[in-house]
């Protein structure tokens, strides 16, 4: 009698310890899978929560690569949003600065699968589509710079 | 009648780096204070500069106004919270903007510096078009100054940046 019942329980046992294993194996399996699977970057508009009410910038908000408008405001590509606003990624630049139509200034513009280039965005011009000449200065916007001077100013160093 | 400073968490790992984000740390925590000198369509953030014995003080403001426009303003203060301001040699303060529309990027300034001594440079310029309709448009600024002191001096350090409220048109 005890032999005859505990057959099936032991059985049983181990069906579900071998269900456990093979649902561990699928996972591990499963896992590995998605582990290898490349990440695909986010590409889109700020989200107008981004904005916040306190004037940072809330970069959970904010997508990697940003939709980048011309000058007509049509869109016309994707700017890697690290590359954008991070300034460790700025180049050095020596007292006073680059050119502004100097290259190294320039954020590349790419393509919807945001590998293949498609121009640049020019500081104080716009966008640049790849393989046209460089605007010319008196192409590039309107500034109007204020410089203010304090009489009571401390002067530096 | 906001101000602040992007919370930026960026994956540097050089010193610049490390100063920067303790700057937005201290930035962010001084914004309460600083509230409520600002106004309007304008943010305001206040910064150290990186070199600690200088005691330069750096206050940066993004504006949009005049839809489209879009503002950038380092101004140099000797003390905090901006008060008592201070002279810079030429170069010595750089402005940048970035502008928006409802999301999508629009372009920027770069960066300009001011050509003769100041306590504070800006710019404005249109980067965004205006279609018909209703839009959304923001501007972000960000602070550079020419450091003379510090661990790695003569050269510019980010000193912090602010995103405008939206301007809508």
């Amino acid at each position: 009698m005890t032999t005859t019942q505990s057959r099936p329980r032991r059985w049983r046992l181990t069906m579900v310890g071998g269900a456990c294993v093979a649902a561990g194996l699928l996972g591990a399996a499963a896992g590995s899978a998605f582990a290898d699977e490349p990440h695909r970057p986010t590409a889109g508009k700020f989200h107008a929560d981004a904005y916040q009410a306190d004037g940072s910038l809330d970069l959970r908000q904010v997508p990697e690569y940003v939709e980048t408008l011309d000058r007509q405001g049509n869109l016309v590509g994707y700017v890697d949003t690290d590359r954008m606003l991070n300034p460790d990624t700025d180049p050095d630049e020596p007292l006073g600065g680059y050119d502004l139509l100097d290259e190294r200034t320039w954020d590349p513009v790419l393509d919807g699968d945001l590998k293949t280039v498609v121009g640049h965005m020019v500081p104080s011009y716009g966008f640049l589509p790849l393989g046209d000449a460089p605007p010319d200065r008196s192409e590039l916007a309107q500034v109007t710079e204020i410089i203010e001077k304090q009489t009571n100013a401390i002067a530096d160093e | 009648m906001n101000e602040g400073l992007r919370k930026v968490v960026w994956r540097g790992r050089s010193l610049p780096a490390l100063l920067s984000l303790i700057l937005v740390a201290f930035v962010f925590l001084a914004s309460a204070a600083y509230a409520a000198a600002s106004s309007g369509n304008t943010y305001k953030a206040t910064a150290f500069s990186p070199g600690s014995s200088s005691y330069t003080r750096i206050c940066i403001e993004a504006e949009v106004d005049t839809v489209p426009g879009n503002y950038s303003t380092t101004r140099a203060y000797y003390n905090y919270p901006c008060s008592s301001s201070r002279t810079m040699s030429t170069g010595y303060l750089g402005t940048k903007a970035w502008g928006y529309r409802d999301g999508s990027y629009c372009g920027s300034s770069g960066y300009y510096y001011n050509s003769s001594s100041a306590t504070g440079y800006g710019i404005g310029m249109v980067l965004c078009s205006d279609p018909a309709g209703t839009q959304a448009f923001h501007t972000t600024a960000l602070g550079r100054i020419w450091e003379t002191w510090g661990p790695d001096p003569d050269k510019y350090y980010y000193v912090g940046s602010v995103v405008s409220p939206s301007q809508n048109s």
